[in-house]
């Protein structure tokens, strides 16, 4: 009987542990997190806010602002552009160098518009964990373990 | 004078034809595309409106505490819960699938809002 090799896992984990321990960890809210609500509530009633974030004006939850800039690409002249929120050309690059200059534009692009994004999100998710936008109970992993970092909340169990 | 004619002819015409703010009209789903939040009208047998209300972002429901339809307009003044956010909502009909909200809150705003699914006709 010849021997037939299985290929096994290889290097994937393996599953069957159940739920990741930060999203069932139980925590508790402090004073700290009541008083850091009420000040988010006064910045927002001064209009005082986040330039990346959107306040929803029917839940008072923050969401990521869609992102602003956008990447042109001329096809008569074979160069491209990086056009502003204002509608105004922020960076260009001709066709010349065989489109190098225009993939480099092009990368920048990609990579400023994913990091804004990023951190715009990230702060989405900060500001609704910590102004209440975020039900308690509704918590994510992530938001949970922020909170237990800035001291907003305590571990439980 | 015959351009008069034609345009109030035009007036009423419109008029006839206009929306009216109902229950049955308002029967179905709504939604504001993500913007804001989406809205779940039903008609009771009494004729009564049960409106559900859910942020389109956490998917958290909205505590509907009032609701009022006057001369036109249905108003529907709501809770977020987890944050004590509190607004009030102006619905303005557009067309038989539209229509725009007012949003009287913190946070002042619009808000369209689009019919996905027609319950008048399950």
């Amino acid at each position: 009987m010849a021997f037939k090799q299985s290929p096994g896992r290889g290097n994937n984990p393996k599953t069957g542990y159940g739920i990741p321990s930060p999203l069932k960890q139980e925590i508790e809210l402090t004073k700290k997190y009541e008083t850091g609500k009420k000040k988010l509530a006064e910045n927002r009633m001064k209009g005082s806010m986040d330039k990346g974030l959107d306040i929803d004006v029917r839940t008072g939850e923050a969401k990521a602002k869609a992102y602003e800039k956008t990447f042109v690409e001329n096809k008569r002249t074979g160069g491209a552009s990086i056009i502003g929120g204002d509608k105004k050309t922020m960076e260009s690059a001709t066709r010349y160098g065989a489109g190098k200059d225009v993939e480099k534009l092009r990368n920048k692009f990609v990579s400023d518009s994913t990091s804004t994004m990023n951190a715009r999100n990230k702060n989405a998710e900060l500001y609704n964990a910590t102004s209440g936008g975020t039900s308690p109970n509704k918590l994510s992993g992530g938001q949970k373990k922020t909170l237990l970092t800035l001291g907003k909340a305590i571990k439980v169990k | 004078m015959k351009n008069v004619l034609v345009i109030l002819l035009c007036l009423v015409f419109f008029n006839a034809n206009a929306q009216k703010m109902t229950s049955g009209f308002l029967e179905g789903v709504w939604t504001s595309r993500g913007e804001s939040t989406e809205i779940t009208f039903k008609k009771t047998d009494k004729n009564k409106l049960v409106i559900s209300e859910f942020s389109s972002i956490s998917g958290t429901e909205l505590t509907v505490l009032r609701y009022k339809i006057k001369k036109d307009n249905l108003y529907i003044e709501s809770l977020f819960e987890p944050n004590n956010f509190q607004s009030i909502l102006k619905f303005i009909i557009i067309d038989e699938n539209t229509m725009v909200a007012d949003v009287i809150s913190d946070y002042p705003g619009q808000v369209i809002y689009k019919r996905i699914l027609n319950d008048k006709t399950n």
